[in-house]
């Protein structure tokens, strides 16, 4: 019986495991998700290239279609400092479900047609040093 | 012993398809919008085949699986997210497994497994759409990773356990 239950127990090195992935997944988000930022620009990348960059303001509302040569499309709607992907004829509607973008760095992916909306921050330059203390 | 051994492997084959089969039943989507997120239940036949089987033979069931899979049910662009995703998932638990029971319990692997597969397709979103932008759902996908891997940590545990009173090689 005592065997039986060493085998359900956690050991040492999975606490380890999930600390490191709690650590990525930390450090990704500080890195690419926090970004203060007072103007957000949205924008919207196909087969990685930016076809449009939208500034984003309070009461701007805009509904744009991207389409390609192959027939896909996707629907992006702007209300005020949101955007979200409307419609999209995407076979997996994973984009649609994303549901509204609000923060600088969140971004609705399309994979089945290559597009990402993404909102950026005007302080993009992670490499800078904001403050050095001794 | 040859036949014997080509025959299981057929077997997990068709179980891990089983296995993403109904995994798509499962509306996890809904719930949580992210690309790419499942359970991971096929997971558990790649960590299966690498306790009981080498590893030419593991690696050879998960590329079976991708293939047949992405054809029956997925996409081109599900074959390479699952063979990238798979493949580190399986690098990554071999490597583990080494250690296993000194280090690490079932859990632990699998879990590192789930979250290697999500940095795998990742990985492969990035190459596809020509962003490192996509990067922006590794975090979310990496916290899910603890739960599903537990989980499929969870029932290889259990199946394990059962299966050793069984000589099935």
């Amino acid at each position: 019986m005592k065997q039986k239950n060493k085998k359900y127990r956690f050991l040492a090195g999975d606490f380890w495991v999930i600390a490191l992935i709690l650590c990525l997944a930390g450090g990704i988000t500080a890195h690419y998700l926090l970004q203060p930022a007072q103007t957000i620009f949205c924008e919207i990348q196909q087969n990685g290239v930016v076809q449009q960059r939208i500034q984003l303001a309070d009461g701007y509302t805009d509904t744009l279609t991207i389409t390609d040569e192959d027939g896909h499309s996707n629907t992006i709607a702007i209300d005020g400092k949101q955007v979200r992907i409307s419609q999209a004829n995407c076979p997996d509607q994973v984009c649609v479900q994303s549901g509204w973008l609000k923060y600088a760095g969140q971004s609705a992916v399309c994979l089945p047609h290559r597009l990402i909306v993404r909102l950026v921050g005007t302080q993009q330059t992670n490499t800078q040093i904001d403050a050095w203390v001794q | 012993m040859q036949a014997k051994r080509m025959t299981l492997c057929a077997m997990l084959t068709a179980i891990a398809l089983v296995l993403s089969v109904v995994e798509k039943w499962i509306p996890l989507t809904a719930v949580i919008p992210i690309p790419g997120i499942k359970l991971g239940l096929a997971n558990i036949i790649t960590l299966f085949a690498l306790k009981s089987m080498s590893k030419k033979e593991t690696a050879v069931i998960l590329l079976a699986r991708v293939t047949m899979g992405s054809l029956f049910l997925g996409s081109v662009t599900g074959f390479i997210f699952g063979i990238c995703g798979g493949f580190l998932a399986l690098g990554t638990m071999a490597l583990l497994l080494r250690r296993e029971n000194q280090w690490f319990s079932l859990y632990g692997i699998s879990i590192a497994g789930a979250a290697a597969h999500n940095i795998g397709q990742i990985a492969a979103a990035i190459f596809w759409l020509g962003t490192v932008d996509v990067i922006g759902y590794l975090p979310l996908l990496l916290i899910m990773a603890i739960p599903m891997g537990f989980l499929t940590g969870l029932v290889s545990t259990v199946t394990f356990a059962h299966l050793q009173k069984i000589k099935i090689l």
